[in-house]
């Protein structure tokens, strides 16, 4: 330990000294290794002589014979743990006064001992001082580094400042912060220090240690001093500093990157404190991530991306050509009902990194929802963005996905958006969600790109204007039941049952064709409460008109779409209208389309089951657009089967047409179904199903739909009149 | 041995900078607001100031304009520390060139360097 010069004064013990011993010549305080420290003001020897004479009358002041008029007597100076670390030499003017050795010997050894406790008492609090600044400084950096973030671009400046802050306050030469899967690599030397000339020596530490990290399951902080340490943490290289190092743990036990303080090896060894600080730190490091990030995919999130997004449109000025790439994974949902949110995760996890790979530096990516991707590519145009969506769409094709070996083709469709003139990042997110909506539309493995003049995307934005329509209409009870009759193809007199068909009347009480609504609440997946208003509407007018209906035989068919099918509540909904409505279920029917049905076959069959136990018939609907199998038709309880209508349009003109209704309706009979024909619009068409054996006929050559009450209005009529009701194209 | 004077209300402050710039081999006094400040300036005619913007009695800024007003050329240099250094300070500070700031959070190693550059620049 060295004795600081300046920490005590000294010019008061000699004034003691001189007090108690009038004939003190000198005082001189010298180092261990004899340098002169202090000497008084007024000395007539200098320090070389006094230390001379010191030498020559021996250390112990007692046993010294007096052979001159200058006298030294020498007495340590020591540090709390005894050892010496100056000497004061007393030098007594013997010629003056003859002085007993053993006076000055107790007045000098207990002036020294003074001198030795002030010495000792500043050191510690020196020390204590030291401790009290280190402390002060971690607080500051604890209290003073922000991991609150309003935005992606503050959430980096923060991760910056922290690195900045963390090498102002803390007695470290180096910072590194690298957190490999967010782009994100901070590293500040200490301009002062020697690392900052060896840029090499930190990027090797940093790339170790990310080694390191990658091979360890659950990688943990690390204190490296020397080479003792490096050794018992088995660590594969050689780090000429010392360091402390801490994994980044963004989610769950999972480490994604390190934070370390790196030291110049001379100096003070990284204690456990220092390792808790940096601990401390690396969960305002990891705070800051989770909220930029996607805890999943450790892509960008939501926010961070539109951040970004706003940020590029706002610099661009249009000058560069951007595009917006969504992209949504199909067969999630599937995937999770398998294999559990596990395995929806995982393969989540996987998309994002192809992604990420497919984007690289050509832009961002990030997970906008949970199974939507979206990703900015700059300076590029639409053609080019098509091709990186096709080559990604095939990589994720080809790449497959398997879970407890079970192989799973992944699907996804992409919607695709330049940026336009003038476009927000509102807008251009706008434009390619209509891009990718429309490619949903289409099927699944689609890509579609947004262009102002494209149908596809005009007709979605037709259908926004639509829907606001539809939800109002449900509100406000404009929808109304119409009905169309089926007739027997022998006969044709009466009806044998009527298809319920549903009709929105406008505001200006002209009605709306369903082709323009019912895409709009197929979108937005409101068919499922459509669907239940039009069964609780049947049951309402059949019920206020049951005095009439009870004496004519017909049941009312009600179309139910496939999301209602779909609908894990309706079973129950309807289950409880067929038991509880004084009408009887036997006069409802339903019919579903065969897409509906295979989509979801065990759910359907289930409620098909239930439906046809209530003592309801069931029709299989628009039958033979699906290219359906048949072999599923024999586990279904359908009664009826409908061939759709652009097979009968066609069949007198097309031999086509012909032999498919003649072979559905062969297959028809084999299983045990009843076949109606659609769309019959004339005799001549009558006819060719009379002659196929088609049994039942619809279509606008045999009645036009009408309003649900018109009919009934008629039936009390009939009943009045007690006549039959004719079918139009006997009126005709 | 420069003679440094440090005005800050809080006392931990004065007590840590105290310790930490005496190590650093100033000399150091401290004054727990303006009216102290000021007279403290007075008596130990310091070479530097590291005065806190916000305190009671008589802040920052009323401590510096009273010595301005006092001795425009005096060849002091003031250190204000602040949270965030606002346009209106930076604004009202631009007239004294012996002014200059300190953004908190101050760390002992930036006052140490600041101060070294400041004497450095002197000698």
């Amino acid at each position: 330990m060295d004795m600081p010069v300046n920490a005590v004064a000294l010019e008061k013990y000699f004034a003691i000294l001189t007090a108690l011993e009038p004939h003190t010549a000198a005082l001189l305080v010298c180092d261990a290794q004899r340098a002169p420290l202090w000497i008084n003001g007024d000395c007539p020897l200098t320090s070389s002589a006094i230390v001379a004479l010191l030498q020559a009358d021996g250390a112990a002041a007692s046993t010294r014979e007096p052979r001159q008029s200058y006298h030294a007597h020498g007495f340590p100076i020591t540090a709390s743990s005894h050892s010496r670390i100056a000497e004061m030499i007393l030098i007594v003017d013997t010629a003056q006064q003859q002085q007993t050795a053993g006076t000055i010997a107790s007045s000098g050894a207990a002036i020294a001992e003074l001198i030795s406790n002030e010495y000792q008492l500043h050191d510690e609090i020196d020390a204590m001082a030291g401790e009290l600044v280190e402390r002060y400084e971690e607080l500051n950096l604890i209290y003073h580094t922000d991991d609150q973030i309003s935005d992606f671009s503050t959430g980096q400046k923060a991760l910056t400042n922290i690195v900045g802050q963390c090498l102002q306050h803390l007695d470290i030469d180096a910072v590194i912060l690298v957190v490999p899967n967010r782009n994100i690599c901070c590293i500040e030397t200490a301009p002062e220090s020697v690392l900052a000339e060896q840029p090499e020596t930190i990027q090797s530490l940093r790339h170790s240690l990310c080694t390191y990290m990658q091979l360890q399951n659950e990688p943990k902080a690390l204190a490296v001093n020397n080479a003792e340490d490096a050794n018992l943490l088995k660590l594969d290289f050689s780090v000429p500093h010392k360091f402390v190092s801490c994994p980044v743990v963004v989610e769950n036990n999972h480490a994604c990157g390190m934070f370390v303080f790196v030291r110049e090896a001379g100096k003070d060894d990284f204690t456990t404190g220092q390792r808790n600080l940096l601990a401390t730190m690396e969960r305002k490091v990891a705070k800051i991530i989770q909220q930029s990030y996607d805890r999943l995919t450790s892509l960008l999130n939501r926010a961070s991306f539109q951040h970004i997004l706003e940020s590029i449109v706002a610099d661009n000025g249009q000058q560069q050509t951007h595009c917006l790439l969504l992209l949504d994974v199909k067969q999630l949902h599937v995937l999770n009902d398998l294999g559990g949110y596990q395995a929806g995760d995982a393969l989540l996890i996987s998309i994002a990194a192809l992604l990420a790979d497919r984007v690289g530096g050509r832009g961002i990516a990030a997970r906008q929802s949970g199974d939507i991707f979206v990703a900015l590519l700059q300076n590029c145009e639409a053609e080019e963005a098509e091709q990186i969506a096709r080559d990604l769409q095939q990589s994720i094709n080809q790449s497959g996905f398997s879970w407890c070996d079970e192989a799973f083709r992944i699907n996804v469709n992409i919607g695709i958006a330049q940026l336009e003139q003038g476009a927000t990042a509102k807008t251009a997110i706008n434009a390619a969600e209509h891009a990718l909506a429309v490619a949903s539309e289409r099927g699944i493995n689609r890509i579609e790109t947004y262009r102002v003049s494209n149908d596809a995307t005009s007709a979605r934005k037709n259908r926004v204007a639509w829907i606001n329509r539809v939800n109002q209409a449900l509100r406000h009870e404009q929808f109304e039941l119409h009905c169309q009759g089926i007739y027997a193809t022998a006969g044709q007199s009466d009806p044998h049952h009527y298809e319920i068909l549903i009709r929105m009347r406008d505001s200006d009480g002209s009605f709306v064709s369903p082709g323009n609504f019912i895409p709009a609440a197929e979108y937005y997946q409101i068919m499922p409460d459509i669907d239940r208003w039009v069964i609780d509407k049947t049951l309402a007018v059949l019920h206020e008109h049951w005095d009439i209906v009870r004496h004519f035989p017909y049941s009312f068919a009600i179309n139910l779409s496939g999301q209602t099918i779909s609908d894990p509540d309706f079973k129950a909904f309807v289950s409880d209208r067929l038991q509880n409505s004084p009408v009887p279920a036997n006069r409802l029917g339903f019919e579903v389309t065969e897409t509906a049905t295979v989509e979801n076959l065990s759910g359907a069959r289930e409620l098909l089951n239930t439906i046809k136990a209530a003592g309801c018939e069931l029709y299989l609907d628009d039958f033979g657009t699906g290219l359906s199998s048949f072999n599923y038709l024999a586990s279904l309880p359908f009664d009826y089967l409908k061939i759709d209508g652009s097979f009968i349009k066609e069949i007198t003109a097309d031999k086509v047409s012909e032999a498919m209704v003649v072979a559905i309706n062969d297959v028809a009979k084999v299983t045990g179904l009843k076949t109606v024909a659609e769309f019959v619009e004339n005799q001549e068409i009558i006819h060719c199903l009379e002659n196929i054996g088609i049994e039942y006929l619809q279509g606008y050559g045999l009645h036009a739909p009408e309003p649900m009450v018109d009919i009934l209005a008629r039936l009390r009529i009939s009943r009045t009149n007690n006549t039959a009701l004719q079918p139009d194209i006997d009126k005709q | 041995m420069k003679k440094l004077l440090l005005v800050d209300d809080q006392p931990h402050v004065l007590r840590v900078m105290q310790v930490s710039l005496a190590r650093h081999g100033y000399s150091v006094s401290t004054a727990a607001n303006g009216a102290e400040g000021l007279q403290k300036y007075h008596d130990e005619k310091p070479d530097a100031m590291i005065v806190d913007i916000d305190m009671p009695v008589m802040n920052g800024r009323e401590l510096c304009n009273a010595i301005m007003v006092e001795n425009p050329q005096t060849p002091l240099k003031i250190f204000i520390s602040t949270g965030s250094v606002l346009e209106g300070l930076r604004g009202w500070a631009g007239q004294y060139a012996q002014i200059d700031f300190m953004e908190k959070p101050i760390s002992i190693s930036s006052v140490v360097a600041k101060l070294g550059c400041y004497f450095d620049g002197q000698a």
